[in-house]
């Protein structure tokens, strides 16, 4: 097959599409060619393996192009009509956040501040204003669709702070060490290696930096009941849900094993999830050191 | 008792007197077992290669105990066959997942055009006229580099290299677009590389370190006499005293500089005047400077389509084996140390294990082009090899304005190593060819399969090995006879040969 022939290309949705694995067959062996396959290792029916970030993207990827959300909080409920003014309407339907960072941290002008999973870029606008023409915000998304929507949307806002970048956030483009506060509304919990994807957010942070992340984790009452899907044995839907399957007392020593000096945690109040399970959207303030908090709020 | 599928005997022609007449074959040549699953490597006699010989067609009746023994010891003949495949299975299985993790390159072309006129230049007529980069064009790249490390589940740290045509041209488009690329490089934390003629070098090196950039790779053709004879401005103009310039004004600076020189049948004989030169300047013994080797070719297997009919694919193949070539090289290194010392060759990928005692390791990859590198290009497309840029039956897809992958046409060739090739499978020297040899040429040559090889490449790896080792293999004993004069009776001779090289056990 020739690379210009129009059959072998495969466009941007083989990202989200999912990959098919060759499995054992009975004889232990996975067909490798024509010859092979006429004999004991006759051609079994590729199982489809979807890693969980992959179907995270695809449903973001696919929101994107829907152009409204159906998932989470409204933005009017987590921001000041002031703040939402000349957002536009599309950013506002496409808002997936479980809590609000932007509310949990007083940005100064001049910082330099990430978003970790930006999506359509409804907080990372926000913050663009408030760290003002000195400072910068760049926003990671793994969906290039949801990188486009914040790209133009920044573009009609006029901000000139603002740099979207399409990434994955456990390998955030991103350099190390430059970066003031990380923000993360309601996207680790998409991550089956949520230290991984901390390690990362300290990874960027300067010295003294804080990440302030918001997730949907368990009540610490007691664990969930055995039924709920915890951690690994979460499901698709349930990353795409961000329900994070761990408790705050969890997600605490996850934070401080990341290479965080000290960790706070606030709680916006349960909520029954399915199941019987309480959950809260958790506020989650990781400081890069041991310096003293930064005023917030 | 078994032996191993990878056990290959190498004849190697040595001067006379190096070794005891007792090693010598009937054609008085030597020969060396070598088995890069087991990583050994050792002189036989011809007592002890027939000795294998019949134990290779199943007779192991009359062989001494004590010789089979050392067999055993250094993995040349096995007892299982099974576990034998099984530590065969697992340098493959390894070398797969370190692909995984390995750095990922990506070469940003912000254009085709270069300055100058090299008549054997790869990219030809690309480099008169081209289209550039503009900005969205290159955040677009940028866009694009996590998708791909996504769709070849890569998760090692992607790093920069500027590539053209000449991609450090003096012109104001060309430093705004490579200011970009850097910039946007160093902002994500990517280390930057670049690959340039070197002519304008000196007057990029305060924007390349602005940014990090650590390395860049520059090329001369030999001698100045030599180099400008062809390696010219278009308007015939030389060449080498810029490139000179450049050399030092960035060593000067920090940067790592990597001067490839550049070998050819007419070259090769002014090889020693210009070590010469490089050690006069200092560059030989310079901590930032490195010098390295690479043969001019010829790149007609760039043209080929699947469509052309066989003979002619496989005639502008072969035009790239100049056998001839490596023979000249190294008759002309055994004369002259001092081109050794700058440019320590190693085609084979065995200096290492004859000379400094590592273990011999197995080749599994030529090249990291379709594994772990891609080109982006002013049209918008995305290559695997770079030396298949602008060539658009080589693209693997698009970047700009659409991001498009030819998984089709990519996933044979990154998945492409000895074992999915069913004429390398079989093949015992297929641990030192590179996993099948160029993927491009095969695919050329057999008109657009991935899974094949263009062979004349087992004669002539088996031939590269021999003519590595008749080089090296005389230094490597010259250094143990050294070494055990100077430290006779302070250590023992088993330590003394581990010590300088592979060939512990020499019967």
């Amino acid at each position: 097959m020739g690379a210009d022939d129009a059959r072998g290309f495969i466009s941007l949705d083989e990202l989200i599409r999912p990959r098919t694995v060759a499995e054992p067959d009975a004889c232990g062996c996975a067909p490798e060619s024509a010859d092979q396959a006429a004999g004991c290792c006759a051609p079994t029916p590729a199982a489809a393996f979807v890693p969980v970030e992959t179907h995270v993207k695809q449903r973001y990827d696919a929101l994107a192009v829907q152009g409204a959300s159906t998932l989470c909080c409204s933005p009017t409920s987590v921001y000041t009509p002031e703040e939402l003014a000349a957002v536009p309407e599309w950013v506002l339907e496409l808002s997936s956040g479980c809590g609000s960072p932007m509310n949990a941290i007083a940005l100064r002008p001049g910082q330099t501040v990430v978003d970790f999973g930006c999506g359509a870029g409804l907080d990372l606008l926000i913050a663009a204003r408030r760290v003002g023409e000195t400072g910068r915000v760049i926003g990671v998304d793994a969906s290039m669709q949801m990188v486009r929507t914040a790209r133009r949307a920044a573009r009609e806002m006029g901000l000139s702070n603002v740099d979207v970048r399409v990434g994955d956030i456990r390998r955030p483009p991103v350099r190390e060490a430059t970066v003031d506060v990380v923000m993360s509304n309601c996207v680790l919990g998409m991550f089956p290696d949520k230290q991984e994807v901390l390690r990362a957010v300290a990874g960027v942070l300067r010295p003294g930096g804080v990440a302030v992340i918001s997730d949907v984790v368990y009540s610490d009452g007691g664990p969930p009941p055995p039924d709920v899907a915890v951690g690994e044995s979460a499901g698709a839907e349930d990353f795409a849900r961000c329900v994070v399957g761990m408790t705050e007392s969890q997600y605490r020593d996850l934070v401080l094993g990341a290479g965080f000096g000290r960790v706070e945690m606030r709680s916006d109040g349960l909520v029954p999830y399915r199941d019987g399970a309480e959950v809260t959207s958790a506020m989650i303030f990781a400081y890069r050191d041991d310096s003293p908090a930064q005023p917030c709020c | 008792m078994l032996v191993s599928p990878n056990t290959v005997t190498f004849s190697v022609a040595l001067p006379e007197g190096t070794l005891d007449p007792a090693y010598l074959d009937e054609s008085g040549k030597v020969s060396v077992l070598a088995n890069a699953v087991s990583g050994s490597m050792d002189i036989v006699t011809p007592a002890e290669v027939a000795a294998l010989e019949r134990l290779r067609a199943g007779d192991a009746v009359g062989v001494d105990g004590e010789l089979l023994t050392g067999l055993l010891e250094r993995g040349y003949v096995c007892t299982d066959a099974a576990e034998e495949e099984h530590r065969y299975r697992s340098i493959v299985d390894g070398y797969f997942e370190a692909i995984q993790q390995a750095p990922f390159q990506f070469m940003f072309i912000p254009s085709y055009v270069c300055n100058l006129a090299c008549p054997y230049c790869f990219e030809g007529e690309l480099t008169t006229k081209s289209p550039r980069m503009d900005e969205e064009m290159i955040e677009a790249a940028f866009d694009a580099i996590p998708m791909i490390q996504d769709l070849h589940e890569n998760s090692g740290p992607p790093y920069i290299t500027l590539f053209g045509g000449e991609p450090l041209l003096d012109t104001a488009y060309q430093r705004g677009a490579v200011e970009q690329i850097l910039r946007g490089s160093y902002d994500r934390g990517y280390p930057v590389t670049a690959i340039t003629n070197g002519v304008a070098l000196d007057t990029y090196v305060p924007m390349l370190l602005r940014y990090g950039c650590e390395e860049v790779q520059v090329s001369l053709d030999g001698t100045p006499e030599i180099h400008d004879s062809r390696r010219v401005f278009r308007n015939g103009k030389p060449t080498f005293e810029l490139i000179e310039r450049g050399i030092d004004v960035a060593a000067e600076a920090g940067l790592r500089v990597l001067i490839r020189v550049l070998v050819d049948e007419h070259s090769v004989e002014s090889m020693p005047r210009f070590a010469e030169f490089a050690q006069a300047k200092g560059w030989i013994d310079h901590p930032k400077i490195r010098l390295f080797n690479g043969f001019t070719k010829a790149t007609t297997f760039l043209y080929v389509t699947p469509d052309h009919p066989e003979e002619k694919r496989r005639r502008m193949v072969r035009g790239d084996v100049k056998p001839g070539l490596q023979d000249a090289f190294f008759q002309m290194l055994k004369a002259n140390p001092l081109v050794d010392r700058m440019l320590r060759p190693d085609p084979a990928r065995i200096r290492a294990a004859v000379l400094e005692g590592d273990r011999v390791r197995p080749n599994l990859q030529g090249c990291s082009a379709g594994t772990s590198v891609v080109a982006f290009d002013p049209n918008g497309r995305v290559y695997g090899c770079p030396e298949t840029v602008g060539r658009p039956q080589h693209s693997c897809g698009t970047f700009f304005p659409e991001f498009r992958y030819a998984g089709g046409y990519r996933d044979p060739w990154r998945h492409r190593h000895v074992d999915t090739v069913p004429m390398c499978r079989e093949c015992n020297v297929k641990l030192f060819c590179g996993g099948g040899g160029c993927p491009i040429k095969a695919w050329a040559a057999s008109g657009g399969d991935f899974n094949t090889c263009f062979c004349p490449k087992v004669s002539s790896i088996r031939t590269r090995v021999e003519t590595e080792l008749s080089y090296l293999l005389p230094m490597a004993l010259r250094q143990r006879r050294d070494q055990v004069t100077r430290s006779e009776g302070e250590e023992g001779t088993w330590e003394q040969m581990t010590r300088v090289g592979s060939f512990p056990w020499m019967s």
